[in-house]
């Protein structure tokens, strides 16, 4: 039986709680945390070039809304969230334009490939990444960042209730497609 | 083993092949800085419409002309171009200075930036400030002074206003390229750099302060500092205390849409020890701060260097201080 690895764990934030908080403290969060948000962001988007602008994206963010960010332990939420929002507004760019896009001309192996690879990992990636947004980004939250319903309810703006509700649904599908296969 | 742990294990395989990409922080920085000037394009117009918006602009680059003019006493202007240029405009022979040698007390709070009187652990003898640029010691001044006498090598170093556009290329302000005044008094030379503006009066960026470092009609001038004028302050390091990585550095600005860069530099270094990009900042005497981290320190005098710019130029406002290291290793200082 395959042992469980657990999830890379974020840094904790480590810059003060002082006055001192300002936007050098974001480059510092920058070095600490862009390498685990970036694997956040390629759990949610398809491509690794994708997700590290996605990372990028929401630094630049975070940036511009330093001046508001008060409280050192709201920054690295924000930059999740910053990441899950520009992940899927990745997506939807992406499905547009694979919408026009010709068959031959896709860069990325479809969730079929995967598949067909028959590579447990691919598999129950490529199943993740067909779920819903909402589903996936609750179970990504869940099973990799291993946060607790209320943080995940604060980092996707949505109720604990609702969260509990895609973790579930989530889940339940990612069984039945894997069953199927 | 339950769907929940498949998933686990499958996310966390996924991404432990995910290496650390290439550090793009000046990429964020400079798009960070481009999305905050659309941004405050569009507060602006959206507060005021298209034609109060040129009454701010125009507003605010008379603002940034005049207040400099007005907390300085201009005597004379001269057109003087940087040290490493040729050049053939006669400069004003600066009045010699008043502070005996050997002299270990500190001058009046007015030449000191921030107007404080810190005294340095290990103030040289006969040089109560902290000796910014471009030497290191008095044993490096007293060096290039006989160097001059015997094949007059480098005379720049005894003109202020070379000297403070030598310091301004140090410091990396290459729109920093005029001296519009020069004025000397016992404290020394006050020189006003800046850069002339095509489109209205000529932006003053800062006003330099340097001594006369060694003996003899002929010592070098050394920047020491700059003036603090009411729109840009930098209070915090105070002048000639002690500092270590990472270091808060604050002050007061007066000014639209701010940008405060930050940087830490020493003059056994061409490049920054460190350098902080940027803080937003603006409005009347508005505190601002920042934290800037460096490494690579080996003189025992730092400068610490703020400036801001982005309407008519990168640089267009800046000021200095003089700070000390604990481990420096200036010899002969």
């Amino acid at each position: 039986m395959a042992t469980v690895s657990t999830p890379t764990e974020p840094t904790p934030i480590v810059t003060p709680l002082s006055s001192s908080w300002d936007r050098g403290d974001l480059r510092q969060l920058y070095e600490q945390e862009r390498l685990s948000l970036v694997r956040l962001a390629s759990l949610l988007v398809h491509d690794p070039a994708d997700a590290e602008e996605v990372v990028q994206d929401a630094f630049v963010q975070a940036h511009l809304a330093w001046g508001r960010l008060r409280d050192p332990a709201k920054a690295l939420p924000y930059l999740r969230s910053a990441v899950l929002n520009g992940a899927r507004s990745r997506l939807r760019h992406r499905k547009v334009v694979e919408r026009f896009r010709p068959a031959a001309a896709a860069v990325e192996p479809s969730p079929e490939t995967a598949l067909e690879a028959g590579d447990e990992r691919q598999r129950m990636i490529a199943a993740l990444r067909s779920l819903p947004d909402r589903q996936r980004e609750c179970l990504v939250l869940r099973y990799y960042l291993d946060l607790s319903e209320a943080e995940i309810a604060a980092t996707l703006g949505i109720s604990a209730g609702s969260v509990k509700t895609h973790s579930h649904r989530g889940v339940a599908a990612l069984a039945a497609k894997l069953e199927a296969r | 083993m339950t769907v929940e742990d498949q998933l686990r294990q499958a996310m966390a395989d996924h991404t432990a092949g995910i290496g650390l990409a290439p550090d793009h922080w000046d990429e964020i920085e400079v798009q960070a800085a481009a999305a905050r000037r659309v941004q405050a394009r569009h507060r602006a117009r959206r507060r005021a419409g298209g034609l109060t918006v040129l009454g701010v602009a125009v507003t605010a680059a008379a603002a940034l002309i005049a207040l400099p003019a007005l907390t300085h006493e201009s005597t004379h202007r001269v057109a003087v171009t940087p040290a490493n240029r040729p050049t053939t405009i006669v400069t004003p022979e600066p009045a010699p200075t008043t502070v005996s040698p050997g002299a270990t007390t500190v001058p009046g709070a007015t030449a000191a930036p921030g107007g404080v009187t810190t005294v340095p652990t290990t103030v040289p003898t006969g040089f109560a400030y902290q000796p910014l640029y471009p030497f290191r010691s008095v044993q490096e001044a007293t060096a290039w002074q006989a160097s001059y006498r015997a094949t007059g090598a480098q005379p720049w170093h005894l003109d202020p206003g070379q000297t403070s556009l030598s310091f301004t290329a140090f410091l990396g302000y290459s729109d920093v390229t005029t001296v519009f005044d020069v004025h000397t008094d016992a404290t020394g030379a006050h020189v006003t750099v800046g850069f002339p503006n095509p489109n209205g009066a000529p932006v003053n960026s800062a006003v330099v302060h340097l001594r006369r470092f060694g003996t003899g009609t002929d010592a070098p001038w050394e920047v020491v500092g700059t003036d603090d004028t009411a729109n840009f302050k930098l209070t915090t390091p105070r002048y000639g205390t002690v500092v270590k990585s990472p270091l808060t550095v604050g002050g007061a600005i007066m000014g639209v849409d701010e940008s405060i860069r930050v940087q830490v530099l020493q003059v056994s270094s061409p490049t920054p020890l460190g350098v902080f990009c940027c803080q937003p900042a603006g409005n009347s005497g508005a505190p601002w701060g920042a934290t800037v981290s460096f490494k690579g320190a080996t003189d025992q005098v730092l400068i610490v260097a703020a400036s801001t710019g982005g309407h008519l130029a990168a640089v267009e406002r800046f000021t200095v201080t003089g700070v000390r290291t604990a481990g420096g290793s200036t010899p002969g200082l």
